[in-house]
């Protein structure tokens, strides 16, 4: 009769043996215990393999660690000649083999099962948070866009000064783009309005190419289409040198001096004309100042 | 953060040598050429893993309930939180995609926490610690199989800032690669981590008390892990004359901030 503390002892030392086959979560320390589980698992009575063989490698003992003891414990039967109990082992390891491998796949199963949802949940968060900041970007470029448009909108004002009488004045260096502005916003103020005259105020521009010039005479061009005529003021000497300089002959566009002359130019098109009001009605004027005045 | 199944991935790696399934069959195949150049890679991982759980089992026994713990990987079965249920725990990897898996496989709750953050960060991570531990700072740390992947200037700041935050009582588990430090510089494998850009950083023995000179360390003191863990140092390589000797052992270590 094999003494069973002898087996577990072998048992345990033939795990330890093979201790680096077994999983990170099973430290060397618990294989006496492992070892004596092992024993009981093919001595006792036992009316199913599967769980306890599902348990063991749940906790990570190895299939070539737990052959190894079992071989070992047979070797001992066979060493104390121990028949009975050496058809036993022999019988109990083959059911255990059956039972481990499909522990073994089950948990790999498993496991592969969890670790697909973690990637599957990490891709998630990873799009949501990607389309959180697509959102913000694209909230952030609308909002750029709508200051753009203003900013646009803001250097190339169209004032209508009196019926049928616009004032562009424009300030600053002009490019082609936003030469291009200027000419839709123009057009557009022009219909809205149905203006007859379109006056371009130059005076505040730096700088006039042959760019710049082109795109006036393209205004004053559509503008003609729709019906207007553009007068062109504000022409300062160094403008007129450049543009004579450029060769450029500007036929299209009536040319003054100064906005107030513009403004004449345009009030006379339409049969206006700017004069100093009448002794009584500067009287009538000033007495209404008087009565607003009262009444603080 | 780039979740691509089909790059390996360190976190995962690490599970296959541990003996996990969770990892992709690009990540076994990397293991296991890595594994062939250098061979003690697989015995390293586990003695680690070992150790950190008995060193665990002990801070639980010791009734810690804050855990932190550098440099994390993937937190798979037999990892922190399975050892120490009930307890707080901060988990660190600098990784961002090994702390969404880590997240997706242990889940966040109002106990574990995740936080992504380079070590040599460590001001980051005790910040991290203090929210998450409502300012208990008599803890437990971990800091296990990373120590000799950082420069020693920076693993002595990381030391000294431990030491200077936690409070008295607290406990460190650490494991360390020591020994013949030239020896190591001019090894292959040396050469090896050098090309994959992961260097690492062996210390002297000297240097290695110097630096846990102010810890009070409990028994059995800094001794190799294979000792630890009661198996043969079967992670070395075998050859004609037996087992040989590398220029450098894993150690390790718990100690008591004083």
């Amino acid at each position: 009769m094999t003494d069973r503390n002898d087996l577990e002892r072998v048992a345990g030392a033939a795990l330890r043996r093979r201790a680096f086959t077994n999983r990170g979560m099973l430290p060397p320390t618990h294989l006496a215990d492992m070892g004596r589980e092992l024993v009981g698992l093919l001595l006792d009575p036992q009316e199913n393999l599967d769980h306890p063989a599902a348990r063991m490698v749940a906790r990570g003992l190895s299939f070539v660690s737990a052959q190894e003891a079992g071989l070992a414990v047979q070797q001992a039967a066979l060493d104390a000649a121990d028949l009975p109990m050496l058809a036993q082992v022999s019988g109990r390891m083959a059911t255990l083999i059956a039972a481990w491998h499909k522990a073994e796949l089950d948990g790999l199963r498993r496991e592969q099962e969890d670790l697909r949802e973690a990637v599957v949940r990490a891709l998630a968060e990873q799009r949501e948070e990607s389309d959180r900041q697509r959102l913000a970007a694209e909230r952030s470029q609308q909002e750029q866009d709508r200051l753009a448009a203003l900013v646009t909108e803001l250097s190339a004002p169209v004032i209508p000064l009196y019926d049928g009488i616009l004032v562009l004045p424009l300030i600053g260096s002009i490019d082609t783009r936003r030469a291009q502005d200027v000419m839709e916003n123009v057009l557009e103020s022009i219909s809205r309005h149905q203006a007859d005259s379109l006056i371009i105020d130059i005076t505040g521009v730096a700088m006039v190419d042959t760019g710049v010039v082109q795109h006036l005479l393209q205004t004053a061009r559509a503008v003609g289409l729709l019906g207007a005529t553009v007068v062109l003021v504000g022409i300062n000497p160094e403008i007129a040198q450049t543009i004579t300089q450029l060769g450029l002959v500007i036929t299209e566009i009536i040319t003054l001096g100064t906005l107030q002359e513009g403004i004449v130019y345009a009030l006379r098109r339409r049969g206006l004309s700017v004069q100093a009001i009448t002794a009584a009605s500067a009287a009538a004027a000033r007495q209404g100042t008087a009565r607003l005045s009262l009444w603080r | 953060m780039d979740i691509d199944t089909t790059k390996p991935n360190g976190g995962r790696i690490y599970d296959y040598y541990l003996g996990g399934n969770h990892n992709f069959e690009v990540d076994r195949t990397t293991a296991e050429q890595l594994s062939k150049i250098l061979p003690s890679i697989k015995a390293g991982a586990l003695l680690n893993r070992w150790f950190m759980h008995d060193a665990v089992q002990r801070l639980v026994d010791a009734r810690f309930d804050c855990y932190l713990d550098l440099a994390t990987g993937l937190p798979t079965e037999g990892y922190i939180h399975d050892l120490a249920p009930d307890a707080r725990i901060l988990y660190n990897d600098i990784d961002p995609v090994t702390i969404a898996y880590g997240r997706s496989i242990v889940g966040e709750t109002s106990n574990i926490q995740f936080v992504q953050s380079n070590i040599a960060d460590i001001d980051a991570i005790l910040a991290a610690a203090d929210a998450h531990f409502g300012g208990q700072r008599r803890i437990a740390i971990s800091f296990i199989g990373a120590s000799y992947f950082i420069d020693t200037e920076t693993l002595r700041g990381v030391l000294d800032a431990l030491y200077a935050w936690c409070a008295p009582g607290s406990q460190i588990a650490m494991s360390w690669l020591i020994g013949d430090v030239n020896g190591f510089a001019q090894s292959q494998v040396a050469a090896i981590y050098r090309q994959m850009r992961s260097p690492v950083y062996g210390l002297s023995m000297a240097a290695a008390q110097e630096m846990l000179a102010r810890w009070d360390l409990l028994s059995p003191g800094l001794i190799e892990l294979n000792r630890w863990n009661g198996v043969d140092d079967e992670w070395r390589t075998p050859s004609e004359t037996g087992l040989e000797k590398e220029p450098l052992d894993l150690y390790g270590m718990i100690a008591v901030r004083p």
